[in-house]
Formats: structure tokens, sequence, C-alpha cells
């Protein structure tokens, strides 16, 4: 009896034994997928501008990584996986628009403790296209944010016309100068996704084309792209104002570690405000107005903003010296009223670390080429590409962001980092 | 690693219940022993069963296996252990044990250890992509190293045994449910020393991963503990073929295993096929630590060509 007595009082000890070497080791172990948003096996009907992956443990960021495929075994993703900045055990990656199909999402990680896992999940796109003609998006755009009553309303698709200007390579993007869309849109030239890139088969800069575009809440594509014509015009047919053009003075395209010009705004409360009040945070700065229809263009600013502050602020041990700045260039059109009006809506309730003002015309004209930043006006209509800023505390020029293809992520761990500066 | 292997839960010693029947010798108090591996193959987690040894040579740690099963005329405990360590890549040694309480009808309880077994196993073929491994080893029962108030024997019984696993995630999706289905396996022969029968020791778990639904075919929204959960069926037989070593006997064991990021936690049910095996429904718990999870530092990679195993894992 002894022995048993022996036994059991090490069966009893053994639990506590497990538990301390378990609480010493809180961040190891295998890394397993909990969940994902989209669902694994889901299909979901609206468009997935992330795809997110959180795992059972910490991972290594340098080791962990995933990519989307769609059902030919192309790769759709941005190629941008990332560790969300306050969560470590979240994988995050941006997809653009993603056509109805399914999905495959193949991820390999390691965690902390340097275990690897693997596996692959499907995720299906029904958003259900061809809702054409419906919605009438006036005054200010939120980027169809205010549209959040289920998946009918979501999409809403617009017949349309323009000129090709010019494929990227991967022929995903096409700068296309569109006719007005009635009742959505002016004439202007936009960028457009182009998730099915079949769609642009024959098609080259010149034509001319007809198009579906959809608009969900926060993305838009085309599709059912058709030649019509060639033209032989110019490629951008009128440009009555654009703002790269220095006035006189030799500007040109500054670069990292470089001291941005001042320049006077209108702040949304009606103030003038210069860049140069902001010394001593670091601040990060995009350029957008209030009627873009577009989800991709301006709203996306606005909501990379928005997921960006909530990011820097959940850190624990964030800075505070640091200030979020959205600039329209619509200042006839983007008054103070409505700029905070338009801000009050992104910043939901918060207005800490967050700005809205205009800059006029004599401070885009600085601006412009100074940071590679095109705004055409076209009539009523504004054709602009997408510059995004982060100066540190001395008002020099820390990180520059292209386009619509930056994360949140991104821009928080910038501004983090230039902040500290 | 161990193989689950038929124990003689005898009483030699002038035991009159086993004296009325040499026969009974092969049959009576089959334990199913602990027994456990685990890895991965592709994106398949193998969990570590209890009672059949799956195919992989990991670093593991199963400890306690706790286990009560009454065959004919005598009701025994077993506490178990058993320790594998990846020696080369693919490669591992085990050593386990087992300490007997057994309780015959009409006689006072006795208690010792049982023979321990050690064993060597290799994985010899595998295929990711499609979830699949096979593994070669052996066991040795030594002679003499435990009780003979127990039943435990001066013979030796080498056991050379193939172990396999195959999952069924590379299924077309039409068959999504059947994908976090797996099935593994064993089967060997007992070369005992002595003029013991020879068995075929063999038996294979089914399991349903809802850790792999969960994961990798379709959320269906299963709160924790049961997205961690695997039920299986792990059926555990001994055929003797010479010596007039009787029927085949066995248990089928319907449970379920509950896999957490640092351990496993094990339940199930013990059902005797035939009359001979026994003529009560035993039960079996485990708890096993992934060593290599909790101490990564010193389990989870070979001690010698080292680097993180390929298999090894829990989630």
């Amino acid at each position: 009896m002894k022995t048993i007595t022996k036994i059991i009082r090490t069966v009893s000890f053994y639990p506590a034994v497990i538990l301390f070497f378990a609480a010493q080791s809180q961040a190891w172990a295998h890394a397993f997928l909990d969940h994902a948003d989209p669902k694994v096996g889901s299909t979901v009907t609206t468009q997935p501008t992330e795809i997110k992956l959180w795992f059972t443990q910490n991972l290594e960021p340098a080791f962990s990584s995933f990519v989307v495929k769609d059902a030919r075994g192309k790769e759709v993703d941005k190629k941008d996986a990332h560790l969300d900045a306050s969560n470590n055990s979240l994988l995050i990656v941006s997809v653009p628009p993603l056509p109805n199909g399914t999905y495959t999402v193949t991820w390999h990680v390691t965690s902390v403790d340097t275990h690897r896992t693997q596996g692959h999940f499907k995720f299906t796109v029904k958003a259900g296209g061809g809702m054409g003609g419906m919605g009438n998006m006036q005054g200010m755009n939120m980027g169809g944010a205010e549209s959040t009553k289920g998946p009918a309303s979501t999409l809403k698709s617009y017949s349309a016309s323009g000129v090709v200007e010019k494929l990227t390579p991967d022929r995903h993007t096409a700068t296309i100068n569109t006719d007005k869309i009635p009742d959505y849109m002016e004439a202007m030239t936009m960028d457009y996704p182009v998730p099915n890139t079949n769609e642009l088969d024959g098609i080259s800069a010149g034509d001319k084309i007809s198009f579906t575009l959809v608009v969900s809440n926060d993305t838009d594509w085309i599709q059912g792209v058709h030649r019509t014509g060639h033209s032989n015009a110019g490629m951008t047919n009128s440009m009555p104002m654009q703002m790269n053009m220095s006035h006189g003075a030799t500007m040109t395209e500054l670069n990292d570690g470089d001291l941005l010009p001042n320049g006077a705004l209108t702040s949304e409360d009606g103030r003038e405000i210069h860049f140069s009040d902001f010394r001593g945070e670091a601040l990060a700065f995009t350029f957008f107005y209030t009627r873009c229809p577009l989800p991709n263009y301006c709203p996306l600013m606005n909501r990379n903003f928005a997921a960006a502050r909530k990011l820097i602020v959940s850190k624990p041990d964030a800075p505070t010296n640091w200030e979020f700045l959205s600039i329209s260039f619509d200042p006839d059109s983007d008054t103070p009223q409505t700029l905070a009006a338009y801000g009050g809506y992104y910043r939901d309730g918060d207005p800490h670390h967050w700005l809205f003002a205009s800059a006029p015309t004599n401070t885009l004209a600085v601006l412009a080429p100074a940071l590679d930043l095109m705004v055409i006006r076209e009539g009523a209509s504004i054709s602009h590409n997408l510059r995004t800023v982060v100066l540190d505390p001395q008002g020099r020029i820390f990180r520059q962001f292209d386009g619509n293809q930056w994360t949140p992520n991104q821009l928080a761990n910038a501004v983090t980092q230039a902040a500290r500066l | 690693m161990k193989n689950y292997r038929k124990k003689f839960a005898v009483l030699k010693n002038g035991s009159s219940w086993l004296a009325a029947s040499g026969a009974v010798v092969t049959a009576v108090g089959m334990i199913p022993n602990s027994a456990s591996a685990h890895g991965f193959e592709g994106d398949y987690f193998f969990p570590p069963t209890i009672t059949i040894d799956d195919p992989f040579a990991v670093d593991e740690f199963p400890f306690p296996t706790v286990s009560w099963f009454k065959s004919a005329g005598v009701s025994t405990t077993d506490i178990g252990f058993e320790f594998d360590k990846e020696i080369f890549p693919k490669f591992a040694l085990s050593f386990a044990g087992d300490y007997l309480f057994q309780k015959p009808d009409g006689e006072p309880a006795v208690s010792g250890w049982d023979d321990f077994v050690t064993g060597a196993k290799y994985q010899l073929w595998e295929n990711p992509e499609h979830q699949a491994i096979v593994s070669a080893g052996a066991l040795w029962k030594i002679g003499g190293s435990g009780s003979s108030v127990v039943g435990a024997d001066s013979a030796n019984v080498f056991t050379p045994t193939v172990y396999y696993g195959k999952a069924f995630g590379d299924l077309p999706d039409a068959l999504n449910y059947v994908k976090p289905l797996a099935i593994t396996g064993t089967m060997g022969v007992d070369l005992p020393t002595s003029a013991e029968p020879n068995n075929i020791e063999w038996g294979f778990a089914v399991q349903y991963s809802l850790l792999y639904l969960q994961e990798q075919v379709k959320d269906i929204g299963l709160p924790a503990p049961f997205k961690t959960m695997i039920p299986l069926v792990e059926f555990s037989m001994t055929s003797p073929f010479n010596r007039g070593g009787g029927q085949t006997t066995g248990t089928i064991n319907p449970g379920i295993l509950y896999e957490n990021p640092y351990y496993q936690i094990g339940a199930e049910a013990m059902i005797p096929v035939n009359s001979a095996t026994g003529p009560h429904v035993g039960f079996i718990f485990q708890f096993e630590l992934f060593i290599d999870d909790v101490f990564p530092k010193v389990f989870g990679h070979p001690v010698f060509f080292g680097g993180r195993s390929a298999n090894a894992g829990a989630p």
C-alpha cells in the first residue's frame, strides 16, 4: 500500500507541475488557426478588403505568412501579409475586389517558440452583381459607408463609358478617362481595379470602352468591358487646371528626410492652420475630397486613417505626439461645415488625433510638385492620384505612401516610429 | 511508442482462479496499454491516440494512463507511463511501464510492475500532400523486469510492428465533411522467447477531427472546448495463431480526445469484443503533456542531426 500511496501522491502532484510549466510558457506551443474572416468554408456576399487569420499563439513575423489564390491557382492578394500591430497572433493580408468565385487561403506560420504549422481553407465570394442602375449617391460620399442594410443593399452597378488611358503591366488596374455617370459622378479620370483581367482582352490604351462600374460599401471595380472604338485624341483630353505644376519656382519631388514646405490650410473649424503648427508631433496627412464617389479612393484613405488611429491608440506604449490630417483639395465644395460633418462620421465620436482641413489653390500648387500629387480639375469633377505622407516631429518627410495599396498597419507603424524621432 | 499489447494479468503463484484454465491466460485481463505518438502529416494533425500507437516517431510523455478493466475473474487497474525520444530525425526510442493493481475474485489484491517495454520506431514513408505515413519499428517486452505477482514473466517478447496513418483532407470538396476523418493503425507479431503463443497484435483508430473541420474545412461555429475535440473509436485486438492461443480477444474503445496547446486529455470506454475478453465494459483515461511545447528548447527535435522535428506538434 505504500507504493500505491506514493503513486497517488505522484499523480496528484503532476497537474501542479504541468500548470507551473504552462504558466512559464504562455506564448509557446504550436499555432493553430482559431478562426478567420471570412470564416473557414464560408460564402460571403460582400467584398472583403482584407483576409484576417487569428491564431492560437503569437507568431514570428518573419516566418509567418499566407496567400490567397483564386480557383485557377493565381495569387490574388496584395502580397502585404503582416501581423497586426497590436495582436501578434493576427495575420492580415489585403485583397483587391474579388470577383465571384472560390478562393483558397494557404498559411504557413511559425509560433514564437519556432514550431511550424500550416493549413489551408476555402471561402467563396458570391456578391450578387448585376444590380445595375440603382442608387443615387448625392452630396458627400462616405464610400458607401452609409449603406449597411445587408448584402442586397451593398452593391450598386453603373453603366459607364470612357477612354482607356493606360493599363498597369499586370492589367489589374485601368486608368480610364470616364464620361459622366448620371446620378453618380462627374466625368473624370480614375484608376479602376479590374479583378478579372480577361475583361481586358484586346483592350489597349486609347480604346473607347463601355463597362459596368460596380460599387460596394468599401470597394469598387469594373467588369463587362467592351471595346466600342478608338480615340485619336490625347490621352487626357483637357487639363484646364493641373496642380502638379509649380508656379515659377523650381520645385522637385521631395524625398524622405526633406523638409516639407509650409503651407496654409483651412481647418474644419474655419481657422487657418499651417503644417508648422504640428511641429513636435508626427503628422500623417492624406488628400481627398468629400464628393469622391469611389470607395477605393478618397473614402478608403479615410477608412484607413480611422483604422490606423485605432491601431495606434490600442498600443499600450503608444506615443501621444502624433496627429492625422485629412486635406481636401476641393475647398469650394468642402467648406468647414462640410468637412466637420464628413470628419465626424469617420472619427466616430472621437475627435482626438485627427483633423480635417482644405487646401487652397496656392498651397496645393506648392504641395503638388513636392509630393508628386496630381490634381486635375475638369469642370465640376476632380481627377487625382493618392498621396499619403508621414512627417516627423521636425516637419521632415519620414515616409510616403503611393496610391491605395498601403494598409492601416503600415501607416500606424510609420507614425509610431516617426513620433519617437 | 509502446504498442498496445496484451498484458497477461495473471497470478502465477498459487492463484486458484488461474489454475482453472491455462487457456484463459491469453484472454484475461487484456488491458490496452498507454500508447501514443503525435504529429503532423501535411496539414493534418494526428493526435496521440490512447490505445493504438500512431505512426510518428516524436518526443512525447503520456502520463498517467489509467485504465480499469475486468476480465474473467480479475479486475485490474493500471497506471502507466511512457516516454519517447526522437534520437535521429524520424527515429525514436521509447520506454514504458505499467503499475498494476489486481483483485482476483475471492483472492487478496496484489500489485506490482508489469514487465517494462522498450521500443524503436522509424518513419519509413510520408506523403504530406495526401496526409499519409508508414512507419516500422519493434517492441521488446523485457522479460523478468516486472513483478511475477501480477503476471509479469521472464519471457522476452519481441514485436516487429508496422504503423500507418492516413487522413482524408485530400478528398474533393464534394466530400467536405469526410475530410476531417483519419485512420491510423498498427500490425505486429509477437515473437516470445518462451513457449507462449505467437499473436498478431493489430488495431486501428478511426478519428474525426473537429479541430481540422473548424480550421480547414468549415467553421461551423463550435465553441470551446468542443472545437478542439476529436471523437474516435479505437479497435485493439490480439489474435493468437498457434500454440493453443485461443480465439481473438480485444476491445472496441469509443471515446474522445480534447486538445489543448500544451496537453491532451483523452477518455474511452473499453467494450470487450467477446466473452473471452471479458464480461464488463472498462474505461481508460490519459493525460499527455506535449513536452515539445512546454519545453521547446529540450524536446521537439532529435538528439542528433537536430532541427525542429518535421512532424512533432500539437495544437
